[in-house]
């Protein structure tokens, strides 16, 4: 698949994912690599990081219950929601578009 | 790669790129990844190559180049001042000792004039000429052999002894000129300026190495550049190693200042009408031609 295009979707599929609850690195690189698995774990970690840094999602360390790691927990913010609203509109019409053309 | 290997790399392409508190954080994040890859029954070998290549890594976690704002010519002119200066100063001290010991100092000009002279004997004379322009001595001499010597020569007695030996003046190969050093009144300012260019430039190679080792061992940094507030850098921000700065001020710098400076002296050559270039007029010497059958 287009690299591009891939590139694209990313942030649209990692704030769907942590829509409803806070999720951890891995288990979000997971889902994302379920749907695009030849995509890097290192260029998922980055989508997710920036997210982050542009006030889309915000971070929270946790220690996991009995004695086990502390994980990075990234929860969406109200501006992380609408960001995903808006991406999820331009996402429909752009498939709208394209099957008016026929593609 | 192994997880260490490849957390070393990427804390080493983070470094240049980043703040150490964000580089910090990314290895964090990271170690975590890669642990709970391992938990899910991957092995690190594996863990690590899904994660890509760390450098390209750095450069998308990056971004954009970081928003770089360049030096403005005076601060880069006055680091370059202050880098430069103990070399220039070195070279001011041995400008001055120059002075003082070239302008006393009496030397000889020769001056060399070759006549046809294929067969035969190869005649030369030797003319001394005192400070008043009196030529002072005169030595003929036929392969070496003296035929004549005289102090305040007298011309027809000289002429006779070439005659003695079948010979005119017309036969003599080379003529050589021994005078008290007059630089003349240009020459002193002509000499002084050659040795202050060279010295310049001298002082620019030198100063070239000098700050291509410092700022290669520290990051871009010279102690100029650090008190003016500006460093070199690559084209992202990154430091640029001790090979691309040996080869920015050491090799171009050098190789710049030693062509400038010889095409300046060329320059000066060509200027000079009786082919001193700065070189010579410092030393007090001149080229001259040379017979083929005197050559030795």
């Amino acid at each position: 698949m287009d690299a591009q295009l891939k590139k694209g979707a990313l942030p649209l599929c990692i704030l769907f994912i942590i829509r409803q609850e806070a999720r951890y690195g891995y288990e979000i690189i997971g889902e994302v690599r379920a749907v695009f698995p030849d995509v890097y774990d290192g260029s998922i970690y980055t989508v997710l990081r920036r997210l982050a840094a542009d006030g889309y999602a915000r971070t929270e360390l946790r220690d996991e219950p009995s004695g086990g790691p502390t994980r990075k927990y990234y929860a969406i913010t109200p501006e992380g929601l609408a960001y995903l609203e808006q991406l999820r509109r331009s996402w429909h019409e752009m498939q709208e578009r394209l099957n008016r053309l026929g593609v | 790669m192994k997880q260490s290997e490849y957390l070393r790399r990427l804390e080493a392409a983070l470094e240049q790129r980043l703040g150490p508190e964000e580089t910090a954080d990314v290895l964090r994040d990271q170690r975590e990844l890669i642990a709970d890859a391992v938990a899910q029954g991957q092995t690190e070998q594996e863990a690590v190559a899904r994660m890509g290549d760390p450098e390209a890594l750095a450069q998308e976690l990056a971004g954009a180049p970081r928003q770089m704002e360049q030096a403005s010519l005076g601060r880069r002119l006055a680091a370059y001042a202050l880098d430069t200066l103990p070399v220039v100063l070195a070279a001011l001290m041995g400008l001055l000792l120059f002075q003082a010991g070239g302008v006393t100092g009496i030397s000889t000009l020769t001056g060399g004039v070759d006549a046809p002279g294929e067969d035969g004997p190869i005649v030369e004379q030797k003319l001394e000429y005192d400070r008043d322009g009196q030529l002072a001595s005169m030595t003929l001499t036929v392969d070496g052999e003296i035929i004549f010597l005289q102090r305040y020569p007298d011309r027809a007695e000289a002429d006779k002894a070439l005659a003695n030996r079948g010979l005119s003046l017309e036969d003599i190969d080379v003529t050589t000129e021994v005078r008290p050093m007059e630089l003349m009144r240009w020459d002193v300012p002509w000499a002084l300026a050659g040795l202050w260019l060279m010295a310049g430039f001298l002082a620019l190679g030198v100063s070239g190495l000098f700050t291509g080792l410092v700022s290669g061992l520290a990051g871009g940094y010279t102690l100029g550049r650090w008190a003016l507030g500006i460093r070199v850098a690559g084209r992202d921000g990154e430091r640029p190693g001790l090979g691309r700065c040996l080869l920015r001020d050491t090799v171009i710098l050098c190789v710049a200042g030693c062509l400038s400076g010889g095409i300046v002296n060329l320059i000066s050559l060509c200027m000079a009408g009786s082919g001193q270039g700065l070189h010579d007029r410092a030393a007090g010497t001149v080229v001259i031609r040379v017979p083929r059958r005197a050559r030795r």
